[in-house]
């Protein structure tokens, strides 16, 4: 299986979201699957749509919460699989 | 499945009296009623269609309608003489088996447009399983059209009170959610500010995909700065007979739809607004989403980008979304016990009293008074039934 950490993401142009203080729900349009980040994950979230990759969100986010890269990286994979496996990531073409 | 909306008889009588709804429907169903011939109204309400397919001369019509209001049908059908050639069925036309299929299906079981609750795929299913080959539709299509809008009364309410108020209080964190919220309307041809597009054809003749995605350009007809899109439909019953919900014409029970821009920017005739609307249907209801770019004169790139959702207008918990994933563990409470009782009460003879009876029995110190009691059985078997 591909290290999610080493690879390229897009959002989906079907996903939608709605944020209601430092939570996110995302929908996706495509599937009718709803999806709730906790604050972490919608700060990810946050960076994916800035175009940020997972390698500087990684960086960005040990920086921010002082938590080691290893405990980073071993969630970040965890969060990256199930967006994806939802298609609320995905590769852009190309 | 949604439960499907439920009108009053009042509604149902405006329905009837709604011109030139009532000529397009009536026209259609005298060109397609033959004598002896069967005919299916889906969402009969209460009866109109069921009662002109008689006068017209089918020997069989078959109201299909999940609301207490067919119950009416009843009475009309005994005092018009056509009792014993209307049957009444409450319930889905997806539950109707019958033994031979229908000559004329007919059915409006839209909303403020024509992509409401499960519409497409009732209509799908009427015509593969219920309709004989070479039988008619009622209607056959809808054409969804839609042009800008410059309308500070209907837009109101994306601005107020989140941005202005007169409590001098910051209100401007609910801006974001109005602005995803789509209003039902009906404006005047003075409120276009574009001319009407074309964004989709649903022809119920062949239709199969219950969604909609169209992406349409619309070009403004003056300097303007629109504050959104208003999307109605034109219906066609049979050939050459419809009618249409556009600004203009009559005003009908159906409305118009605006969807708001959330930022206003003034463009010109020179200028385009590409938009990509979509509607989906999830656990029964439609989301509707409209992407728009704004481009100046023949640039390639837009100068404005808005991603709006009807999913954007609502607020929302996480936490309360949870309970319906998947992975979700549902932890057993007070709550289910008193149902897991009540349920294991039903034994098809015990009335409703004698069930309440036993529940405050049991659960005395949860339950105040008998009437309490009562009520909690009767809206769980409510539910049901």
């Amino acid at each position: 299986m591909t290290d999610p950490l080493t690879q390229t993401f897009t959002p989906s142009p079907e996903a939608v979201d709605s944020s209601v203080g430092d939570e996110i729900v995302i929908l996706h349009l495509g599937n009718g699957t709803y999806y709730g980040l906790d604050p972490l994950g919608t700060r990810i979230w946050a960076m994916l749509k800035d175009g940020h990759q997972p390698p500087a969100i990684r960086d960005a986010i040990v920086a921010e919460y002082e938590v080691s890269a290893e405990v980073v990286e071993r969630d970040m994979r965890a969060f990256l699989r199930d967006l994806l496996a939802h298609d609320i990531l995905v590769v852009p073409p190309g | 499945m949604s439960s499907p909306t439920v009108y009053s008889v009042a509604g149902y009588g405006e329905m009837i009296l709604n011109e030139p709804r009532m000529a397009a429907f009536d026209a259609a169903l005298r060109q397609a009623v033959t004598p002896g011939c069967t005919v299916i109204d889906i969402g009969a309400g209460t009866g109109i269609f069921c009662l002109l397919a008689c006068k017209y001369g089918a020997a069989h019509v078959v109201a299909i309608e999940p609301a207490d209001g067919v119950l009416l049908l009843r009475d009309m059908a005994r005092a018009n003489g056509f009792n014993d050639r209307i049957t009444i069925l409450q319930g889905l036309s997806t539950d109707y088996r019958p033994e031979r299929p229908a000559d004329v299906i007919i059915s409006d079981l839209r909303g403020t447009l024509p992509l409401f609750e499960h519409h497409i795929a009732t209509i799908v299913d009427a015509r593969d399983r219920l309709l004989r080959p070479g039988g008619t539709l009622i209607p056959i299509s809808d054409r969804i059209c839609g042009a800008l809008v410059q309308s500070e009364d209907c837009g109101k309410y994306v601005e107020q009170p989140w941005k202005t108020n007169s409590f001098g209080l910051d209100l401007s964190a609910g801006h974001r959610f109005a602005a995803n919220h789509s209003q039902k309307t009906y404006l005047k041809p003075e409120a276009l500010a574009s001319s009407t597009q074309d964004i989709a054809v649903l022809d119920y003749r062949t239709i199969t995909d219950p969604n909609l995605k169209a992406k349409t350009v619309f070009r403004p007809n003056r300097k303007v700065t629109p504050n959104g899109l208003l999307i109605w439909f034109d219906l066609t019953t049979a050939e050459g007979i419809g009618f249409s919900n556009a600004p203009g014409q009559p005003e009908l029970v159906y409305g118009q739809t605006f969807l708001p821009f959330e930022t206003l920017q003034s463009v010109g005739p020179e200028d385009r607004i590409e938009v990509t609307l979509s509607a989906t249907l999830i656990n029964g209801s439609y989301e509707w989403s409209w992407f728009s770019d704004i481009f100046r004169g023949t640039d390639e790139r837009p100068v404005a980008r808005m991603r709006q959702s009807g999913f954007k207008s609502h607020v929302l918990s996480p936490a309360r979304l949870t309970v319906k994933s998947n992975a979700h563990v549902p932890q057993r409470s007070a709550k289910h016990e008193l149902d897991s009782f009540i349920l294991s009460q039903i034994d098809g003879k015990r009335p409703i009293r004698e069930i309440a009876d036993a529940l405050s029995a049991r659960f005395g110190d949860q339950i105040e008074t008998p009437q309490k009691a009562h009520d909690l059985v009767a809206a769980l078997i409510g539910r049901y039934e």
